[in-house]
């Protein structure tokens, strides 16, 4: 009847929700990878991750 | 008069007596069917995934005054983590918060129809990594102390088994039912094990089990004192603000119950309550065989003595399989839920809990 009426079905709502977790994983996996990134930015921006300016110089 | 007689009492007295026991009756019904406040240490969401909400606790001593690890608590599935923070005073968040820990708290949410088909698999190796990611990122803390309890401390121990480089330095176990041997040790073992009760029906019926089933089994364990006994007790001290007050906030949270995802629920009876799994070395999640061995975290498993719904033989059958070389078993009196809500846990439970974090938190 739902359907003849156009509008969702409890399955319908329920694939829309499992897609919409799918979605949320994958963005705290982008959100993951950013903190990664910003992680190691600041790592190598460290004075003790710079090389020593002798060290540049060779 | 003689000495037998006793003396009538004038309308007057009756009267007084009625009205209070009027009041009383007033009072008890609005403590039985209103909700306390609970869960009122402040508190912010750092993370969140579906349903799943991972909280940061706003701390209350200065940071040079903190242990440098913090603590995660993890809790149960099925009935919401408040119990862990039940009202100021008498929290245990509380306490550790001025103890100098940085607290965090996993609250996994109630499930909806959508989430009918999530597991320990998904629950140990999919949502309890994303929220230590983030705390690590938060406290900029490599290493960590976990404290699961009941279904929690099921899903930190397989977390911590399959994961054992991730950072877990210390594990704190609270009721953890592991070790299903005994067929015959408390309630839920002897209904579950009997080939007559098939999870699936259960499943395929609701999808998810709803909270009030779940939280009926578990009255049903001692059905005398949760449903006769518990309300007798409010009415017997129903002058006495003190009792009055703890009641109604344990009755909050036990009134909360919330759904268990049905497929989380048929792993629980068939994998561990029927066939033992876990111990038997058997237990896959994820394609990974969870080997207990490979825990190498230091653990502290905290059993309760008078525990109904996790028997002792349920935790401690594990000690020798884990493979950590710090561990220590610690018995409490008291019940399932009373030896960290109860009045005597902060005397009893909660310092032991601080004091051996404590030796390993910095």
């Amino acid at each position: 009847v739902l359907t003849r009426l156009n509008m969702p079905t409890r399955a319908d709502i329920t694939s829309l929700a499992e897609r919409l977790t799918n979605i949320e994983m994958r963005l705290d996996d982008l959100e993951a990878k950013l903190a990664d990134n910003r992680k190691s930015a600041r790592k190598a921006a460290s004075p003790k991750a710079r090389p020593a300016a002798g060290e540049e110089k060779q | 008069m003689s000495a037998t007689e006793t003396r009538v009492p004038t309308f007057a007295e009756v009267y007084a007596e009625l009205t209070k026991i009027a009041e009383r009756a007033q009072t008890f019904n609005r403590l039985v069917t209103t909700d306390a406040k609970v869960a009122q240490t402040p508190k912010t969401v750092v993370w969140a995934l579906n349903k799943a909400k991972l909280y940061r606790y706003v701390p209350v001593v200065p940071e040079d005054r903190q242990h440098r690890i913090p603590l995660i608590c993890v809790f149960a599935i099925m009935n919401r983590p408040h119990v862990l923070d039940l009202r100021p005073g008498h929290s245990f968040v509380e306490y550790m918060l001025r103890r100098g820990y940085d607290m965090y708290l996993l609250d996994w949410g109630a499930p909806g129809p959508e989430d009918r088909n999530l597991k320990f698999d998904d629950y140990a190796l999919e949502y309890l990594p994303r929220a230590i990611r983030k705390l690590k990122e938060v406290s900029g803390s490599e290493t960590f102390s976990m404290l699961g309890w009941c279904l929690g401390a099921l899903i930190s121990t397989l977390y911590a088994a399959l994961r054992p480089d991730d950072g877990l330095k210390n594990l704190v176990l609270l009721t953890a039912p592991l070790d299903f041997t005994d067929k015959t040790a408390g309630g839920f073992s002897r209904w579950t094990s009997a080939p007559t009760f098939n999870p699936d029906r259960i499943v395929d019926a609701f999808g998810n089990v709803p909270g009030e089933m779940i939280d009926y089994g578990a009255k049903a364990l001692k059905p005398v004192e949760n449903f006769v006994g518990n309300y007798l007790n409010l009415w017997d001290n129903i002058d006495n603000p003190k009792v009055v007050e703890s009641w109604h906030a344990m009755n909050t949270w036990v009134r909360e119950t919330i759904p268990m995802a049905g497929a989380v629920y048929r792993q629980l009876i068939t994998d561990f309550y029927k066939e033992n799994r876990l111990v038997q070395g058997t237990l896959t999640l994820r394609g990974e065989r969870v080997d207990l061995a490979r825990l190498q975290a230091n653990v502290l498993n905290v059993i309760a003595e008078a525990d109904h719904i996790t028997p002792p033989c349920q935790s401690e059958g594990v000690m020798s399989l884990i493979g950590s070389q710090d561990k220590e078993l610690f018995r409490v009196r008291g019940g399932h839920i009373g030896i960290m809500a109860g009045s005597g846990a902060e005397k009893t439970t909660w310092p032991h809990i601080e004091q051996w974090l404590a030796a390993r938190a910095d």
